[in-house]
């Protein structure tokens, strides 16, 4: 049972009303002069013991049509969406920053990215319930985050883990908060801040050294192209932030190999974090195709909903998805996430999961021709989600004053939670108000014919008195 | 004093006794075979200087042993000293016209007489002050019989009705005390506790010598009322419907809070304290008293001489 005004179960005060009167009418009490009312003001309470409840019958047909009416009020429907009014309390999403300068050490040792884990654990484990997006753009992780927040009931709070880096978070993101969240930012000290900083990554077939530092007030960056190294498009494939593997059949190694020639002309950094996201591509030829497909299991990790988000919002997938021819036609998984579509609505690159905890692995299953367009489009969308944001080559961060600007408590009243998707609203579920007000009416009835019986009843008493 | 002797002056034996005076006599002779001191030390008389004898001197003061050795007659000259006044200040309000029986009124009344008796055969001046129906009624601090006599009948007079202004009455009583003296204010001290307090300190400062008697009966004390009840105040008729056995807990601890402040707050302004009830032999209540007094007076003169 749900109810779609729980606010006018309130009115179930009012039960208290007859009971009262009920009691009141109930003996008399005994006069009695007395100095000072003074210290009986504590007892301003009523009567609490009684010893016995005047007709108990009709205070019960009383209440009952109280208690009735206030339920019907409050629109009760049976089923319907649980996840609304649940999970009061505090509401967190932690934003952690994965970002590339998260590897710098801090100063008590370890990297800045092992300390923001730590401290993201901590908020997680004391809220009430709460979310942890990882994700090197910390700004552009808040819609999210802030969706999610949306769906909650409780205290909501959006906490900012990072080293705030230059560019990582601003005053601009802040704003995109709306005002029913509080928003508080967490800093992990980090070591080097304003340091040179050196970074190697992959521009087509080179490598090219970047290396930025703070003059004048300015970032610098000054570009190195290191000598000439062959790209692989073996298996695995690069260093960067994702491990990339390829599953196709025999006959599709050279459209393999020309795809990822082809894609892999984006700049990636070389020197990945200590945390990789495991990508798999498999193409309809592969022999092992159905039996991992069967035992896959639907996105569990934030890290594999962002990826996929990134991969539905480039747009040369998404052009190309959409003319693909597709091969195969089996059915997909009902849980199964979509990265690309095709214009009929089919499912072109499906995403499902296989394996679970740190050696779980996105399996993207392209139901189109490893050597299409489609394939070259996702491998190089791929590689374009994990490629480096200008933003990474900032080696100064935002001061301890600036994040403390950041923080602001919650100051609207915040929206009702919206229903999950998926879940049933109270339109749809069938209202029982309707009977709740005949089941009031009828008590009522009960309650008029019970009155008139006990006023005859006494009648006949007076009467036999007399 | 034996506990049988206490028992024979039970406060219904003194209490039924009409004549005032009697029971205010009965009251203080019982208390005297304890023995006391008295609390209002009189200093009747102080030797100031020597003489020399003119004729007509009485031969009483001439110092005999000065005589002896100087040969020359001297005549001792005294400074006379007076008694401090004692002011009476009695709470006389409907409050404390309860509990039936021996009422808080009554045995305020009796104590007040006692008290303006024992004052009186000291040779201090007594007066009394009492506020009845908003208006107060005032008798000078003076001595002597006849004047004994009029506050006792005055007293008997009395009817507990109304309510009292006890920050009024109490500098109202300092304002006409010409001479510092003692103020003994007896009273259940319900009404305006704060402005009650602050009299009372006003009234110290300007050097009396002040105590206050808490009056409160065992009904009120005690509270075992049980079942629903609906209480009427004495001053104001207001009702008030509890469940008695419900709330008897809390107004006890309440009452408790409000006898420990009032001691509290009387301790600490420097103002001597008894609580008294209702239920307690008077000559028992006024011997713990005025032992008090008495042990507090001697202390307090060694330091602050009262009168010139």
């Amino acid at each position: 049972m749900t109810w779609g005004a729980p606010i006018a179960l309130v009115g179930l005060a009012l039960l208290a009303f007859p009971i009262l009167i009920h009691m009141m009418g109930l003996g008399r009490a005994t006069v009695r002069p007395f100095p000072s009312l003074r210290f009986l003001e504590a007892a301003r309470l009523l009567p609490s013991r009684r010893t016995r409840i005047h007709d108990a019958a009709l205070l019960a047909l009383r209440l009952a049509v109280l208690a009735v009416a206030v339920f019907a009020l409050a629109r009760p429907s049976l089923g319907g969406n649980v996840a609304i009014g649940a999970g009061e309390g505090v509401v967190r999403a932690v934003i952690l920053d994965t970002s590339a300068s998260m590897r710098r050490e801090t100063p008590s040792g370890g990297t800045a990215i092992a300390a923001a884990r730590r401290t993201a654990d901590t908020l997680v484990s004391a809220a009430d319930a709460a979310i942890t997006v990882a994700t090197d753009d910390p700004a552009g992780a808040v819609a999210g985050a802030v969706a999610w927040l949306a769906s909650k009931q409780g205290d909501r709070e959006l906490i900012i883990v990072s080293d705030f880096q230059r560019g990582a978070f601003d005053d601009a993101a802040a704003g995109t908060v709306p005002s029913w969240v509080s928003l508080r930012g967490v800093r992990i000290p980090v070591q080097g801040v304003g340091a040179a900083l050196d970074m190697r990554f992959r521009q087509g077939g080179r490598e090219v050294t970047v290396r930025s530092n703070v003059a004048g007030g300015r970032t610098q960056a000054s570009w190195t192209p290191g000598s000439a190294r062959a790209v692989g498009g073996t298996t695995p494939t690069g260093q960067g932030t994702t491990e990339t593997t390829t599953l196709a059949g025999n006959s599709d190694g050279a459209s393999v190999r020309a795809v990822n020639e082809a894609a892999l002309s984006v700049g990636r950094p070389i020197d990945g974090p200590s945390f990789f996201a495991r990508v798999v591509i498999v193409y309809p030829n592969f022999e092992g195709r159905a039996a991992l497909l069967g035992a896959a299991t639907p996105l569990s990790e934030p890290w594999q909903g962002a990826l996929i988000g990134q991969l539905q919002s480039d747009s040369l997938l998404a052009t190309s998805a959409s003319d693909a021819e597709i091969v195969v036609r089996d059915s997909l998984r009902a849980d199964a996430a979509v990265a690309a579509r095709a214009r009929g609505g089919e499912a072109v690159v499906a995403a499902v999961v296989d394996g679970a905890g740190p050696a779980a692995r996105l399996v993207l299953d392209v139901r189109a021709d490893a050597g299409s367009m489609t394939a070259l489009a996702l491998r190089a969308a791929l590689a374009r989600a994990e490629a480096m944001a200008p933003r990474e080559l900032e080696p100064d961060v935002l001061s301890d004053s600036m994040v403390a600007t950041f923080d602001r408590p919650a100051t609207a009243d915040a929206p009702t939670a919206r229903p999950a998707d998926g879940a049933v609203g109270d339109t749809d579920a069938p209202s029982l108000a309707r009977w709740f007000w005949v089941l009031a009416l009828l008590a009522l009835g009960a309650e008029a014919v019970y009155r008139r019986s006990l006023a005859t009843r006494s009648a006949v008493v007076e009467h036999v008195e007399r | 004093m034996s506990d049988a002797r206490e028992s024979v002056l039970s406060p219904t034996v003194v209490a039924a006794i009409d004549d005032l005076e009697l029971s205010a006599r009965l009251v203080v002779e019982g208390m005297r075979t304890g023995g006391n001191r008295s609390p209002f030390h009189g200093y009747s008389t102080e030797f100031r200087q020597h003489r020399s004898y003119r004729a007509g001197d009485d031969l009483k003061y001439l110092d005999w042993k000065l005589f002896a050795r100087t040969d020359r007659l001297y005549t001792r000259q005294f400074r006379e000293t007076t008694n401090v006044p004692v002011m009476i200040v009695l709470d006389s309000s409907a409050s404390m016209d309860f509990p039936d029986g021996v009422s808080k009124h009554r045995y305020a009344a009796i104590i007040s007489a006692a008290l303006a008796y024992v004052a009186s055969d000291q040779g201090n001046a007594v007066g009394l002050m009492t506020m009845a129906d908003g208006a107060l009624s005032y008798l000078p601090a003076r001595g002597g019989r006849q004047h004994l006599r009029t506050i006792i009948a005055m007293l008997d007079r009395l009817e507990a009705a109304g309510t009292w202004n006890p920050a009024h009455v109490i500098d109202r009583t300092a304002q006409l005390m010409r001479r510092r003296g003692i103020v003994i204010v007896i009273s259940d001290f319900y009404d305006d506790e704060d402005a009650t307090r602050r009299a009372l300190q006003r009234v110290t400062m300007h050097g009396h010598d002040v105590s206050v008697v808490q009056l409160l009966s065992p009904e009120e004390s005690v509270f075992d009322e049980e079942g629903q009840v609906e209480f009427v105040d004495l001053e104001s008729g207001a009702r008030r419907l509890t469940d008695a056995g419900a709330i008897a807990g809390r107004y006890r601890d309440a009452m408790h809070d409000f006898v420990t402040r009032t001691r509290t707050d009387a301790v600490h302004a420097g103002i001597d304290y008894v609580r008294l009830s209702t239920d307690m032999p008077p000559e028992r209540a006024l011997r713990d008293y005025l032992q008090r007094r008495g042990a507090r007076h001697i202390a307090g003169h060694a330091h602050r001489p009262m009168s010139r």
